[in-house]
């Protein structure tokens, strides 16, 4: 019941998320059809290709999606580009494959026949080749078109939108609706692709070759009929798809300042927060990116110019980004990242934000009592029998996990690496005892889990603070006491209480930031 | 007229033509035959060179084939193949019209001859032209095949083992109709079969060939009486002339004993004439025997019961003794 409610709620969301998806799909396949089909017919004419084509694209479909968009990153940025370009690139194998099969299991009597008749050879492509292997062609596009609508999912973590933005988000604040409200609809486009295709395949089948033969002429020129009218409307109703977002993109991205944002709820809130104050404030128009994914994901769009303006944390920016080993002087890490990003590339550092999310590791309560738990060099006390549950990042970063390990000199039992609030359910469910969170996690107000405190000063501050272009600054210049206004009014504990809306009480966090804005005198 | 000088064809080391050299006379219908290997095919290749020799040249009425467009080349041949040869995703009229379209021949022109063409082959247009080939029996697939072989009105039509695949009536019955038709219209056709009755029976001329080789290139007549060697009456099968009675002469079955008898009132025949006709005078006239006279009028010898005896035990009897041999040779 609960799921049917969020349905209603947000159908138009719904609707909008699915038509995105339904473009990025339509726009991967049909590149990869322009691609492969060129390049299955080729390898049938020039066979020294075949092996290497086949085997590269065997090389791409092999490639863990992730990696494949990560690697998008810095060559193509964020959005719809690299997305589209990652699923075509998935998309490519069955179609060559396919393509390359069905023009080289044609009869080769046919073929000898149209040339001995006096057929040219691009004649014999045109008139017999093609047709011939038109189904099995068809074949493969099906299988591509189908897999790519599970692939366009993944590519909302680089911010291409679609329906896996539902399913990410709902990952992320262990909302089930949110999830099924993605993964549904998804489910529900990959049977009607699935359907439309059959229908092309059918259709391109000549009517002499079709397995079923039972109808009488009449009967299956009725059908097909049919069956072209079925297919003439859904493929209006994408281009009518792409003509409306045509016209929309156009009154939406024209001049404005573009707002980026990593993949939690803190991020949201606090960039729609800042995207409402700007338009409020001043006359700059802003869109959002939000829901990018990590720093990795986050800094290289703001270097590629994907967007323009984001919200990183100092420790972040020093450990991850400058690569420099942590640091716990709040000074001097912030001193240094201002000079050193405007120096290396270009991008301003503003001042910082008046919250510190840094990062800590809890524990279940149970657990701290048991081993009389209270601060990181506790863990000691029982050595080599905790597993740790961290997010990949934590597990990766110099001042994560591996700083911490070489200060600390922990030991585990185990580590698992588990993405976003799935850590926290595998800590509920014993799988994991200690998983790394942030201090302004809403998580451990709901979890009630224990914070571990950082008696060594390891983990440097992570204040945020605001991330922008040289360019849109000198742009924006506006924008600056903004932000700074923003950024006094809030703390951790107002963190803390907002996000746990979010993510608790599943509120809209646009519709959190606007609250918060308004309560405090932000908005008049 | 095709003439074939001095053409050798070699694939990766193995030759498989041999300087073979022939000619094929306008209105002939020639049927290359040989076992598996024996190059026809590949000779039929390449009069509209699908294949191109290795060396030598390929004549056509004096013109070097070698040096035509060959699309235009193919285009004015006739092409008929096994079943495969139609295109399964076209209809009849579209297998039969394809090359007329692509010369961008005048629409109602083309129609009224594609009907034509579907009469000629004894098929029924309105019924047939708007199936598709796997709608149709493999002999009626094939005469399709040959209608649209005619499409173009070439001089020179190739068929390579166009009716191999069919069963022995419909066979026959086509072999029949390709008679008819080329007494019609006198085309030049080469026709490549495994299958020495159906040579015998429809063609002109008929190429023997083996290992690359041409081994006798004659009538039917010639190669079943007088086979070039070894081989071509193994090939032909020694037995082979009793199928074709009409080849069998008087003077192959007569008694050349010293005939003693006179020959007044008895029909006699000349020494060329068939078989079949000295059993219609026996059949007619109820003789016991048919003297055999040359055209001088002078005895040359006697089909007499004995000596038919003689000769027709010599099919299925061994001819140890060769006294009444010469059939057998």
């Amino acid at each position: 019941m609960y799921i049917m409610h969020y349905f209603a709620q947000n159908a138009s969301q719904i609707i909008q998320y699915s038509l995105q998806h339904i473009q990025l799909t339509a726009l991967s396949v049909g590149l990869a059809i322009l691609i492969g089909v060129p390049l299955g017919i080729l390898i049938c004419y020039v066979d020294k290709l075949s092996k290497p084509v086949i085997g590269v694209s065997n090389v791409l479909q092999a490639i863990p999606s992730m990696a494949l968009l990560g690697f998008a990153i810095p060559f193509l940025g964020i959005g719809i580009v690299p997305a589209v370009v990652a699923v075509m690139l998935y998309s490519l194998l069955p179609i060559i494959k396919n393509t390359y099969i069905g023009i080289t299991n044609i009869n080769p009597g046919t073929i000898e026949s149209a040339r001995g008749i006096g057929l040219t050879k691009l004649q014999i492509l045109r008139k017999i080749q093609i047709p011939l292997a038109l189904p099995v062609i068809m074949g493969g596009v099906r299988i591509s078109a189908v897999t790519a609508v599970g692939l366009v999912t993944i590519a909302a973590f680089i911010g291409a939108g679609g329906l896996g933005f539902l399913v990410f988000s709902g990952i992320r604040t262990v909302n089930n609706a949110q999830i099924l409200a993605g993964a549904i609809p998804a489910c529900m486009l990959a049977l009607a692709v699935d359907y439309l295709a059959g229908l092309v395949e059918k259709l391109v089948t000549p009517i002499s070759l079709q397995h079923v033969k039972s109808k009488s002429g009449e009967a299956a020129r009725k059908t097909r009929r049919h069956q072209k009218v079925i297919l003439a409307i859904g493929l209006m109703l994408i281009a009518a798809l792409f003509l409306y977002n045509a016209v929309e993109n156009r009154s939406n991205s024209q001049n404005a300042l573009v707002i980026g944002g990593k993949d939690f709820s803190e991020q949201d809130i606090v960039a729609n927060m800042a995207a409402i104050l700007i338009e409020h404030d001043t006359n700059v128009k802003v869109s959002k990116k939000l829901e990018l994914g990590g720093t990795q994901v986050c800094f290289s769009a703001l270097r590629g110019g994907s967007i323009d303006l984001y919200i990183e944390y100092t420790g972040t920016a020093y450990g991850d980004i400058l690569e420099l080993s942590g640091s716990s002087d709040t000074e001097l890490v912030y001193d240094t990242i201002k000079s050193e990003l405007k120096g290396q590339y270009n991008i301003e550092v503003l001042a910082p934000m008046s919250f510190n999310n840094t990062y800590t590791l809890t524990v279940k309560p149970e657990t701290a009592q048991t081993g009389d738990l209270k601060t990181i060099s506790d863990l000691n006390k029982i050595p080599g029998r905790l597993r740790l549950g961290a997010t990949l990042e934590f597990l990766n970063r110099d001042d994560g996990f591996p700083g911490l390990q070489s200060m600390y000199r922990l030991d585990f039992k185990e580590i698992v690496g588990i993405d976003g609030s799935a850590r926290y359910i595998a800590l509920m469910n014993n799988d994991v005892d200690v998983v790394d969170a942030f201090s302004t996690d809403s998580l451990i107000k709901k979890f009630k889990l224990v914070v571990l405190k950082d008696d060594k000063d390891f983990f440097p501050p992570y204040y945020a603070v605001p991330l922008i272009r040289q360019d849109a600054l000198e742009k924006y210049p506006e924008i600056v006491p903004v932000l700074e206004k923003l950024g006094n009014s809030l703390s951790n504990d107002i963190m803390i209480e907002l996000n746990y809306q979010v993510d608790e009480l599943q509120m809209n966090p646009e519709a959190v930031a606007r609250k918060y804005l308004q309560d405090h005198g932000l908005l008049k | 007229m095709i003439a074939f000088e001095h053409v050798s064809k070699r694939f990766n080391d193995v030759e498989v033509l041999k300087d073979i050299s022939f000619e094929i006379r306008e209105g002939d219908l020639v049927s290359l035959i040989g076992a598996s290997g024996s190059g026809k095919t590949t000779t039929l290749k390449m009069i509209n060179r699908l294949i191109d020799p290795s060396s030598g040249a390929i004549h056509i009425n004096g013109e070097d084939i070698g040096k035509m467009d060959v699309i235009k080349l193919r285009r004015n041949m006739g092409y008929v193949i096994q079943q495969t040869g139609l295109f399964p995703h076209m209809t009849i009229r579209d297998n039969i019209e394809i090359i007329p379209r692509l010369e961008k021949r005048d629409a109602a022109v083309m129609r009224k001859k594609t009907l034509e063409l579907m009469d000629m082959v004894g098929l029924a247009g309105t019924e047939f032209l708007d199936r598709y080939p796997t709608e149709l029996s493999g002999g009626q697939q094939q005469r399709v095949g040959v209608a649209r072989a005619f499409a173009t009105d070439p001089a020179i039509i190739l068929m390579d083992e166009p009716f191999s695949a069919l069963d022995p009536i419909t066979r026959v019955g086509l072999q029949d109709e390709l008679i008819n038709l080329q007494s019609t219209f006198r085309k030049t056709i080469v026709f490549v079969t495994h299958d020495m009755d159906e040579a015998i029976r429809i063609s002109d001329r008929i190429c023997i060939m083996d290992h690359g080789l041409i081994v006798q290139y004659d009538t039917p007549e010639s190669i079943l009486r007088n086979p070039a060697n070894e081989f071509v009456s193994q090939f032909v099968g020694k037995k082979r002339i009793w199928a074709s009675p009409e080849y069998i002469k008087a003077s192959d079955v007569m008694s050349t004993a010293p005939a003693t008898c006179s020959t007044a009132g008895f029909v006699s025949v000349l020494p060329d004439q068939s078989i079949l006709d000295v059993l219609e005078i026996v059949k007619k006239n109820r003789q016991s025997m048919v003297p055999v006279l040359s055209q001088e009028g002078v005895l040359e010898g006697m089909v007499t019961e004995s000596s038919l005896v003689a000769a027709f035990s010599s099919q299925y009897i061994s001819d140890s003794d060769g006294s009444e041999g010469k059939l057998c040779t």
